[in-house]
């Protein structure tokens, strides 16, 4: 299989930030990912422009999504965590 | 282990008691105000908002007096307390509108910030006459927090000398109720030690606000640190956090937590030490949680970037 560079100045690059920091979509992407929901990987891809592979989808599946979760949730700002006292 | 619970039932107690009491003195008082601000209050702290005071993330307020005097009074406690809740209340409801954190919740209940800075201030009058050196505390930590916070806002995202200086000191006012506890116990000589912890203090968590918060407030318009990391190197904070921002922030806030021991280190509270283990060991295991988040995080967007690709036309 041809390798392909890792471009991260990309559009690709900045959809991945953004779109995980966007914890919805991640989200699905896992859900899609894992099984979780019907919803195929390639659509979910799709929507921003990345193409499905079967390796694509095999290493997605083995991704720690909990982790990923996590850093989506810390971070994005309609994800509120009032019960803690911020100054 | 640590050998000292956290939170201490007498707070809790203590937070619970006055909670309902201002609640019921507000209805009986102001009934419209006492609804208005109870929507305003389960909004910003959740359904349970008394429970908000002595979660171990929340800064440790309503604790720092009894651990500074551990043979306080349970009245001296209680107004304390009183005052506290009321004065955080106050201190969020402005902020929250000043940062443009809202969606016109906090401006619609804005008159309620009178009501509660009365029941910040009432307390101290009960313990103490207008001409205690107490009230040399009271003004000059509030003034200098509110200083801090105007000059924040309008001086736009701090490097961290600024951010030291200024942003840091927005938790300043937290002294207050120590000062009034130490002048209770008779102990006002150990006021400036425990004011360099409360700075110290402030300056980390401050920094923990800024660090996990650096999205929201970009999103608002508000002063963040890490934006201003970036802005000061020329580059796009997203990228930039995942790359490098991430461990930047994360060494900065070990070297203020490591400040902040050493400050309570020297004010012989096994209470405080206590609880800043159990607090900063929470936040290291966040940060490792976070860190290998990130790392799959690289790691997917390189799957993406390499694998997910479409072929070039």
């Amino acid at each position: 299989m041809q390798q392909r560079r890792t471009d991260y100045s990309s559009e690709y690059h900045r959809m991945v930030v953004t779109g995980l920091v966007d914890h919805d979509w991640a989200a699905r992407l896992q859900r899609a990912a894992t099984g979780e929901s019907s919803e195929r990987v390639g659509e979910v891809l799709a929507e921003h422009g990345f193409a499905s592979t079967p390796e694509l989808e095999d290493a997605l599946a083995r991704l720690d999504w909990s982790a990923i979760r996590a850093v989506a949730q810390s971070f994005d700002p309609d994800y509120a965590l009032p019960e803690a006292l911020i100054c | 282990m640590s050998r000292h619970t956290f939170p201490s039932a007498e707070v809790v107690a203590a937070v619970g008691a006055q909670w309902r009491s201002l609640a019921d003195d507000a209805q009986r008082r102001a009934p419209t105000l006492a609804r208005e601000l109870d929507r305003w209050v389960a909004k910003v702290l959740g359904q349970r908002p008394e429970a908000a005071f002595t979660t171990l993330e929340s800064y440790p307020l309503v604790h720092l007096p009894v651990w500074a005097a551990p043979d306080l009074t349970p009245a001296v406690l209680g107004l304390l307390v009183r005052s506290t809740i009321s004065g955080y209340l106050y201190v969020r409801l402005v902020d929250n509108a000043f940062d443009a954190d809202t969606d016109g919740s906090e401006l619609r209940v804005l008159p309620a910030a009178s009501y509660l800075h009365t029941e910040f201030q009432l307390p101290y009058q009960r313990l103490y006459p207008y001409d205690h050196p107490f009230w040399d505390t009271f003004t000059s930590a509030w003034t200098r927090a509110a200083e801090a916070t105007l000059a924040d806002r309008l001086l736009g995202d701090p490097d961290v000398d600024r951010f030291e200086l200024v942003a840091a000191r927005k938790t300043t006012s937290a002294i207050i109720p120590v000062a009034a506890a130490l002048y209770a116990g008779g102990e006002p000589g150990r006021l400036p030690a425990w004011a360099r912890f409360v700075d110290a203090f402030g300056r980390w968590h401050q920094l923990e606000n800024d660090f996990l918060g650096w999205r929201k407030d970009q999103r608002h318009g508000n002063p963040n640190l890490v934006l201003g990391e970036a802005l000061r190197r020329g580059v796009d904070p997203d990228g930039w956090f995942l790359d490098e921002g991430f461990e930047w922030g994360a060494e900065l806030l070990s070297r203020y937590a490591a400040e902040a021991a050493a400050q309570a280190g020297s004010l012989g509270s096994p209470e405080l030490d206590s609880y800043l283990e159990t607090r900063l060991a929470a936040h290291r295991a966040r940060l490792d949680s976070l860190r290998r988040g990130i790392s799959e995080q690289v790691r997917l967007g390189t799957l993406l970037a390499t694998l997910g690709r479409p072929d070039d036309p």
